[in-house]
């Protein structure tokens, strides 16, 4: 059995920057094949030279990614998609703007064909405290901050600074456990939406590194490569001692005793997915770790998967 | 129910249609006719119209009833209620017993533990049923249901499985109790089952119009609908034969999808009306149940303390989705339940016919069971009409009583007297199969307001028989734009009769709910209740 498809959640209200997120992703040129479920195509934009087929219940884009229709049975659209001869390498499903969006990521956790990643919450800086305060909407924010493993805090380029440092810690103070990103145009680095490791895209193709300016702000991320053959069940270890600044690890590793030679490893909030590596051999080896700018540092990296090794 | 002509001896018809209402005389001036004196010792009503029931009341009695009131299937056999969790497993032992293919999973519905206290269904209650093959029992609010240790195998849900609905016992173990969509569409996929496409099988049609029919209605909605293609087709194969004896008014659930695709479908579908099946209708869901604790309230909420319900529909997504239906010339129904979604429904059809007036539009609230008088002079003023589920007070007015609403709101549930003082155009519905489609014991309801432990609820909320009456057929047509059609006995309309053997207006009023009903007649064609032949 292949190793389990990430499927990640992105929730938020109406107008908050869903839409342009996932546009971001769709028009990617990585190579990784994603497939979107959105509820209304109408804001779906297609760069001209990506665009292969459009069916009405779904876009094929030339890049291999796909835009299909959420469609009223999620498990039934989720089962046709992996039955796919080349079934996407991420999911991504958008939340409608009132959706608890941890009961999606339930299908994910109830299907071993899936694997549950991130779920996304965007807010809008602009609008986010009054939405709080209002009473039609304020338990529905407060349900859908609970349910995210990331927060992006989106059109912060529309609020001045004490605005948008009021809203910081107004976040901070319902969700200190979970990274809090400050954007504009739903910016947000390709490799923290991303839960597939570049390696094993099914186009050798790089991604340019990288997006946004404030990249080096927002995250920061360490790449360990060279990795030698390790033991699985000390690299989980490894991973489950990571602290919660770290929002994702992703890569394909040498494996000691086993009969596949390689793992692909995954870590997306509190999730970890070890599964073997089906593909061919990988052009190269290692892990990549994001997390918030106070994760930590190489040096702390290394001895924490040295320790545990 | 024709104003002028309340009463009449005869009542002629051609071609379907009623040439008029009056005396032998009267009526012999259209020229040569047949007297048919079937009906001299009965009572002929307008076609009684339901305009909130499901075609999931044909497709539900595939499954096993195990509701707490008592219920009549439309094959006419009588299910007595369960009042225990161990009468629910009772029931299903014997109807295991008669299966006779071992995979097949064993189904049922309308499982209430509101009106237990205390226990829930767990894992041992159902594998006392069968250990061997699935069982799966829906929770009548249909967003919770319980399986058995067959059914949690098939699913692969284990003491691991770590989501939010999942219920687990002290030591960690699933009690079998499944909450939220993931786990169940889990649960029927593990079950072989698809109920979207089991509600537009021709089997489940033929029993939704079975029930109908024993109910003396002739036209019912269908609230609401996906409408794919093999339903769309089953559903015009059905309504085109003479011998079909329900009018299906299906409405498109206008939120799956983007509104325009939602216009086109419906457009592309309102060609393929006929005489007895008429698309065109919307429906959007602004929240929740209010049994369920998902409907959406205002301040202070729910007497218990539950916390608020859910939205449906993005409050703020509202206004566009239904200015988009309206300007498309559209009509939409709204379900909206508690008072803080009726409220911003209202405002959001304020807001849409601001920018496109229509006096007409008829969009009706659906349900709408806490509204406050303020809401209903707004509905007035801005042509809003409602459709209240009187039924509710009956089913569950001594819960909403003593936990959802406590005792001051319980009796502004569902308020049919202030709709009618304040001049909104109403109707009353059942919202079959949630309860029993009976259009009488709607309007019964609607008169007593008396609950399933006898108490009175909103005395002055209360009609009499007339008006209740009139809810049922011309109220109800109404509300779908079909009241120049359907819903009275008068010259041009169809010939859609109710076929009672008593006269609901001189019966005591707590009798209304107990009138035999002998068949219906619909566009001219007899359809008498002891011809039904259904499994």
């Amino acid at each position: 059995m292949a190793a389990p498809v990430p499927l990640s959640v992105i929730g938020g209200f109406l107008g908050t920057g869903k839409t342009t997120l996932l546009n971001q992703l769709l028009n990617n040129r990585s190579g990784i094949r994603f497939a979107v479920l959105v509820n209304d195509f109408g804001d779906i934009v297609v760069d001209g030279d990506l665009i292969a087929d459009h069916d009405g219940q779904s876009i094929t884009f030339a890049n291999g990614c796909v835009c299909c229709s959420l469609g009223n049975d999620l498990l039934a659209t989720l089962t046709q998609l992996l039955a796919q001869d080349e079934p996407p390498e991420q999911i991504l499903v958008e939340a409608s703007g009132v959706a608890d969006p941890r009961t999606i990521a339930d299908f994910a956790a109830l299907d071993s064909e899936l694997f549950r990643d991130l779920v996304i919450v965007l807010v809008d800086a602009q609008t986010l405290r009054q939405r709080a305060a209002d009473d039609r909407l304020s338990d529905t924010v407060t349900r859908q901050i609970a349910a995210a493993d990331l927060i992006i805090m989106n059109k912060c380029d529309l609020v001045d600074a004490d605005e948008r440092r009021a809203t910081r810690l107004w976040l901070q103070a319902q969700r200190g456990d979970i990274p809090i990103i400050e954007t504009q145009h739903a910016q947000v680095p390709f490799d923290v939406l991303s839960a597939v490791p570049p390696s094993a895209a099914s186009v050798a193709k790089m991604p340019a590194h990288h997006h946004g300016r404030n990249h080096t702000e927002l995250f920061r991320s360490e790449t360990m490569d060279k990795v030698e053959a390790v033991d699985l069940k000390i690299l989980r270890q490894s991973l489950e001692a990571l602290p919660s600044s770290i929002l994702r690890v992703k890569g394909i590793v040498p494996v000691q005793d086993r009969d596949e030679p390689f793992f692909l490893v995954q870590l997306s909030g509190r999730e970890i997915e070890i599964a073997p590596w089906r593909g061919t051999a990988p052009a190269r080896t290692g892990l990549i770790i994001i997390g918030t700018p106070d994760m930590p540092d190489r040096r702390q990296l290394d001895q924490i998967f040295r320790a545990e090794s | 129910m024709n104003s002028r002509r309340p009463v009449a001896s005869h009542v002629a018809v051609r071609d379907g249609h009623i040439l008029g209402a009056g005396t032998l005389e009267e009526l012999a001036g259209w020229g040569s006719y047949e007297l048919d004196e079937r009906f001299a010792d009965k009572v002929i009503m307008p076609g009684l119209v339901e305009g909130h029931a499901h075609s999931w009341e044909g497709s539900a009695w595939e499954d096993t009833f195990v509701g707490f009131m008592e219920r009549t299937a439309p094959n006419g056999i009588r299910h007595q209620g369960c009042g225990s969790i161990d009468q629910v497993v009772d029931r299903l032992i014997k109807v295991e017993a008669a299966l006779t293919d071992p995979d097949e999973a064993l189904m049922a519905w309308g499982f209430d533990p509101i009106f237990f206290d205390g226990r829930r269904m767990n894992l041992a209650d159902l594998d006392r049923v069968s250990t061997t093959r699935p069982v799966l029992v829906m929770h009548a609010s249909g967003h919770i249901v319980n399986g058995n240790s067959m059914l949690l195998e098939r699913g692969n849900i284990t003491a691991r499985t770590n989501v939010q609905g999942l219920m687990k016992d002290a030591n960690g173990q699933p009690t079998g109790e499944l909450q939220g969509p993931a786990l169940r569409q889990i649960a029927y996929k593990a079950a072989g089952k698809d109920r979207f496409l089991d509600m537009g099988k021709g089997e489940a049609l033929w029993r939704f119009a079975f029930s109908a029919q024993r109910a003396g209605v002739t036209t019912a909605t269908d609230l609401a609908n996906e409408l794919p293609e093999a339903t769309v087709e089953s559903m015009t194969a059905l309504t085109a034969r003479d011998d079909f004896p329900l009018r299906i008014v299906p409405a498109f659930v206008g939120m799956s999808c983007s509104a325009d695709d939602g216009i086109a479908r419906v457009k592309s579908l309102i060609p393929r009306s006929n005489d007895k099946l008429r698309f065109g209708l919307i429906k959007l869901v602004a929240d929740g149940s209010i049994q369920g604790f998902t409907a959406r309230l205002k301040w202070p909420g729910y007497y218990n303390g539950a916390e608020n319900g859910l939205w449906y529909i993005d409050p703020e997504e509202l206004p566009r989705r239904l200015a988009a239906y309206h300007e498309a010339g559209l009509q939409v129904h709204i379900h909206t339940n508690g008072d803080q979604a009726t409220e911003v429904t209202i405002d959001s059809i304020e807001q849409v016919l601001r920018n496109a007036p229509d006096a007409d539009a008829r969009f009706t609230l659906q349900h709408c069971q806490m509204a406050h008088d303020a809401h209903f002079r707004r509905m007035a003023r801005l042509g809003i009409c409602v459709n209240l589920f009187a039924n509710h007070l009956y089913y569950w007015g001594d819960q909403h009583y003593a936990h959802t609403m406590g005792p001051e709101r319980a009796h502004r549930m569902d308020a049919v007297g202030t709709a009618h003082k304040l001049g909104v155009a109403y109707a009353i519905h059942s919202d079959a199969p949630v309860t029993h489609l009976a259009p009488l014991f709607t309007a019964w309801c609607a008169v007593n307001r008396v609950t399933a432990t006898g108490r009175v609820l909103g005395e002055s909320e209360r009609i009499n028989v007339e008006d209740a009456l009139h809810a049922i057929t011309l109220g109800a047509a109404f509300t779908l734009k079909l009241d120049t059609e359907i819903g009275s006995i008068e010259t041009g309309k169809r010939a859609d009769f109710a076929i009672l053997d008593d006269d609901p207006l001189t019966v005591d009023p707590m009798r209304l709910k107990d009138i035999p009903i002998w068949g219906t007649v619909t566009g001219g064609e007899i359809f008498p209740c002891s011809e039904i032949d259904c499994a």
